[in-house]
């Protein structure tokens, strides 16, 4: 999936990989092939490139522009994003574009690719922000109970989805949530971006 | 048992892929016991990790907090793993077989499965490109399979399957796993009942020391409080 999307983030038709040797995963996913190396003719695995339709990342802040930064684990969401015909960027901040400016390192997705920057405090709720709130765990353990009959599934989206205006309304619906997984503090010390 | 036994497996400095679950806790018993340095490094991108407390999920922020270096995942499979930079992967799955073969995809024929299992992850990159594999993985006669019924990661690097009875190792030209260390009070009969083709065994077999007190106090106290993974 990974090699997959760097392939398709960088605009080529598959991505080759050292890889498979000894196993029977391409026997069973028949878009995995093998290229000889040019250079060396070194048999190497290859897989498709992956060009979503539409890709949506959660970060924590991004300027009105669109452009994103992201800071703890970054999982492929570079990748995904500049492999995609569109991108919508969920933040828990609307920034002025001189933040962005103040730490240009920490922008992981440009203005240039993204067609939607979604304000959304908490809108990775029940995962986590980095800084902002922890993943809730309790949630996670419980999902499985409600996922495992559709009455019950049925019946968590017409409460906590299909029956909330917004992100506020949901949190109004988890009293004390907030309390329990704000994100404790560490600061990175700045750097001197100066020449 | 079996955290302390992976555990002391892995030596101070080195460089170790990490799995949630047991690996887990066996990597970080070593990194607060005998290996200090000991680099983690987690799929989701935390490299020289030291996380507070045990993450429940490979995208754990608490993996993050105190790092040497976060990375994307593209960096983790291309610059380290496919790059050669790991000493150490830790694998289980739901089979090994007698050659150390690995299946985390498919119980039954792949076409028509009897239980659909969560797939490769990560797992085939390891044990192709970490240069020792280690298994963690509870003895069962249907879990130790004479072959398993799908290859997600070939044996080829496998140096110790670390089990809840005992230990195996490769042996000879095909890397049969072979019977080398007992935990205290067990017959390699007992390992054998878990094993579904016919063990052979060393003739000396190494009797593993117990888990120290320190090491049980820091499981129980420290790494895994709410006993996630300290069922057995």
């Amino acid at each position: 999936m990974v090699a997959r999307f760097s392939a398709g983030a960088a605009g080529l038709p598959f991505w080759p990989l050292r890889d498979y040797a000894g196993t029977d995963l391409p026997r069973a996913n028949p878009r995995i092939k093998a290229v000889a190396c040019p250079y060396t003719g070194e048999a190497l695995a290859t897989v498709p490139a992956l060009n979503p339709d539409v890709t949506i990342v959660h970060a924590q802040r991004a300027d009105a522009q669109g452009n994103t930064q992201i800071w703890g684990l970054l999982g492929v969401q570079k990748e995904a994003a500049f492999a995609s015909q569109r991108v919508i960027v969920v933040v828990e901040d609307l920034v002025e574009e001189s933040v962005i400016r103040g730490d240009p390192n920490r922008t992981v997705i440009p203005a240039m690719i993204v067609d939607a920057v979604v304000v959304e405090p908490w809108g990775a709720h029940p995962s986590y922000a980095q800084g902002y709130y922890d993943r809730d765990n309790d949630f996670y353990v419980a999902w499985e109970a409600i996922s495992r009959e559709p009455a019950k599934l049925q019946s968590y989206l017409d409460e906590f989805v299909y029956g909330v205006t917004d992100r506020a309304a949901y949190l109004k619906k988890h009293p004390g949530l907030t309390a329990r997984l704000e994100a404790k503090a560490q600061i990175a010390a700045g750097v001197n971006y100066g020449f | 048992m079996m955290a302390v036994v992976a555990a002391r497996e892995l030596r101070d400095g080195e460089v170790v892929f990490v799995g949630i679950g047991l690996p887990n806790l066996a990597c970080n018993l070593a990194r607060r016991t005998h290996a200090p340095n000991l680099v983690l490094i987690y799929e989701s991108g935390a490299v020289g990790a030291v996380p507070q407390r045990l993450p429940v999920s490979i995208g754990d922020p608490a993996l993050v907090t105190g790092s040497l270096m976060v990375c994307g995942m593209a960096d983790v499979f291309q610059l380290l793993l496919q790059n050669g930079k790991i000493e150490v992967g830790f694998l289980g799955g739901a089979q090994v077989d007698r050659y150390g073969n690995i299946n985390t995809t498919v119980i039954g024929p792949y076409e028509r499965p009897k239980v659909r299992l969560p797939g490769s992850g990560g797992a085939a990159e390891i044990a192709i490109h970490a240069r020792r594999v280690l298994i963690v993985s509870k003895l069962s006669p249907r879990g130790f399979p004479e072959r398993v019924d799908f290859i997600t990661s070939p044996g080829d690097r496998v140096q110790r399957v670390i089990t809840d009875k005992g230990v195996l190792e490769p042996e000879g030209p095909r890397g049969e796993l072979v019977l080398t260390a007992l935990y205290p009070g067990v017959e390699p009969a007992d390992v054998q009942a878990g094993i579904g083709w016919t063990l052979r065994c060393r003739p000396q077999l190494v009797q593993v020391d117990p888990p120290t007190p320190a090491d049980l106090r820091l499981l129980r106290d420290v790494l895994d409080p709410q006993g996630f993974f300290l069922k057995t």
